[in-house]
């Protein structure tokens, strides 16, 4: 008991001076509904945030050097973040949410829908399930929304991941599942760009063959991958630069047809698209 | 409904005994089952006999009957599968015939959330109308489980006259509950998934009895999920109870399971290793809003209720 105390006391004081005293302040004043052992009914347990904060922050700041603009574009409530999705690794992911949670007024803890297959890993299930983060079924994200929560959706998916470096900045295809949920649930839409992601793992190639042995959706040949081992599967150290746009509401039938449902994504999507190229008109380095 | 009598099938298991004991003074309690049951309440009748018989039908015959509690299913795995089959699925059929056929109001019949089946694209929360997937890779009884219920529900439009109601409860526990979560629960050492700790809902046995009193007393018709308290991991259940545990590979714990199942050296079909790797939850909006059904005992007293013995 003792020891772990001390370390636990230890971490909390390295975390403090490396993130700021209000840190852990911020983290109490995270909206919750727990029951007695300290779970959310999806298996969330908020109290291991803490824990997580200090290489969350590491790579926020010092790694990634995350630049944000326009957060206050964030209603309260239940809404939906739409962003574009690259980098072979779904680091973007975790970097929004941190910015959330760290810079955000009030903080929020973003819950992302992650792909159905995730379950079947081990330790990767229960460590998604403990950080707030959810297999992403309709039903699963519709009870979220009605719990005022926020939640993060790549309508790319995994094609907007695995895009070879000659398509960066281009968004791929987008799903409808999104839209229907947001009409659905009544739930404001803020478009997300996300300028940095492209450059931290450039796909060369997407060698499919081994892909499908492995069972992955991708295997990317990069500069330094595989020819570097798994230390070149590390990103670069690219400028991240994450862009909040106004949020958009939609109204209209949820079940209505995919034509109809089209027109309204294409909105989302146009309007992520002339977001990254503003964002990358401003950017003057891929590093700095 | 007070001057009617009710029917419970397999009223000697544990849960038949609580509910009758349950209902016995609201109700005059007729029992049905193969094996004996000694100690019940004076004004409880108990006919020991076997439902697919045709002195089963006497008992619907010769008496005004408001409502049929139908818990008789057999999950027993080791039983051999054609006996359990005829059990299960003539037996709930010639209830369900006795229903029509005597135009009794009520038929309730207690499945269980198992039937959704542990998946790894499972909603967190599943409702009524989600599919049945619990035949997959499992147990033989959970399969009869899945077509009981399926028949039971085929009832809802071959017998419009009789209110047909299906309680899918969590996983029950409590200290007269003797079934595969309890089992478990109870180990002296608990074998653990490696890297897998699902969430899991469990609920109390008079929770699960007062949700069956609620059926009787009720105008509802349709399925229920009924949930209990709430949930949690399944280490967390685990540490509750200070059962010691040790974690094995997936591949590992199932092959090994195989072989003792095999040679008689467990009673945990490999198939249901599944329940502690991947989720089954339920949404027990619905009960708790037609049938006005919460739960009452805590998740800490349910948990507590494993090891005590009643």
């Amino acid at each position: 008991m003792g020891v772990s105390d001390t370390l636990e006391r230890g971490l909390m004081r390295v975390t403090e001076r490396v993130a700021g005293t209000s840190i852990l302040a911020r983290l109490e004043k995270l909206p919750t509904r727990l029951n007695e052992f300290g779970y959310d009914p999806f298996g969330f347990r908020p109290d291991l945030v803490k824990y997580a904060i200090l290489p969350c922050y590491f790579f926020y700041k010092y790694y990634f050097r995350v630049e944000t603009h326009y957060m206050s574009n964030i209603p309260k409530g239940r809404v939906l973040l739409i962003s574009n999705h690259a980098g072979q690794v779904p680091i973007d992911g975790f970097l929004i949410g941190s910015s959330i949670l760290i810079e955000a007024e009030p903080p929020r803890f973003i819950r992302s829908m992650i792909e159905r297959w995730a379950p079947t890993l081990p330790y990767v299930s229960q460590f998604f399930t403990r950080f707030g983060q959810i297999v992403g079924t309709p039903e699963n994200c519709t009870r979220l929304l009605e719990n005022d929560e926020a939640i993060l959706v790549f309508p790319e998916g995994v094609k907007g991941v695995n895009k070879l470096f000659n398509q960066r900045y281009q968004l791929q295809e987008f799903g409808h599942g999104f839209m229907r949920l947001a009409l659905k649930s009544n739930a404001p839409i803020v478009p997300i760009a996300v300028v940095g992601s492209e450059e931290q793992a450039p796909s060369l190639h997407n060698f499919k063959p081994l892909a499908r042995l492995l069972g992955f959706p991708a295997f990317p040949i990069t500069p330094t991958f595989p020819l570097l081992g798994p230390l070149g599967a590390l990103p670069y150290p690219v400028k991240y630069r994450i862009y909040f746009g106004e949020s958009m509401r939609f109204s209209g039938d949820p079940d209505e047809d995919d034509t109809e449902i089209e027109k309204k994504v294409q909105a989302v999507k146009t309007t992520i698209q002339s977001m990254i190229y503003r964002g990358l008109k401003k950017r003057r380095h891929v590093f700095w | 409904m007070g001057h009617d009598y009710v029917v419970i099938t397999g009223i000697a298991g544990n849960l038949g005994r609580l509910l009758a004991k349950r209902l016995h003074k609201e109700a005059r309690i007729i029992g049905i089952d193969r094996r004996p049951f000694d100690d019940r309440p004076k004004d409880v009748i108990h006919h020991q006999i076997d439902i697919r018989r045709k002195k089963a039908e006497e008992i619907f015959r010769s008496r005004q009957i408001g409502a049929v509690f139908h818990m008789g299913t057999m999950h027993n795995p080791r039983q051999p599968a054609a006996e359990r089959y005829s059990w299960n699925i003539l037996g709930t059929t010639k209830i369900l015939e006795f229903c029509r056929r005597y135009r009794i109001p009520k038929f309730v019949f207690l499945s269980s959330a198992d039937v959704y089946g542990p998946n790894p694209a499972n909603p967190n929360f599943l409702t009524e109308d989600a599919p049945l997937q619990g035949w997959r890779d499992s147990g033989g009884g959970l399969r009869d489980l899945v077509e009981a219920d399926m028949l039971v529900q085929s009832f809802f439009w071959k017998d419009p006259d009789t209110d047909i109601i299906i309680l899918r409860p969590v996983h029950i526990v409590g200290p007269n509950v003797r079934n595969a979560p309890t089992r478990y629960f109870n180990l002296g050492r608990a074998p653990v998934l490696a890297g897998f700790n699902p969430m899991v809902q469990l609920i109390h046995e008079d929770d699960l009895t007062e949700a069956l009193a609620l059926c009787l007393r009720r105008k509802v018709r349709g399925i229920f999920n009924i949930e209990g308290a709430g949930a949690v991991p399944v280490s967390e259940v685990l540490s509750q109870l200070a059962v010691p545990t040790f974690s094995v590979p997936h591949p590992l714990l199932h092959a090994g399971l195989r072989l003792m199942w095999k040679w008689h050296l467990t009673s945990f079909p490999a198939g249901e290793m599944d329940f502690l790797r991947y989720i089954c939850m339920v949404d027990g909006t619905r009960a708790r809003e037609e049938l006005g059904f919460v739960a009452k005992k805590s998740m800490h007293e349910t948990i507590k209720s494993i090891r005590q013995r009643g």
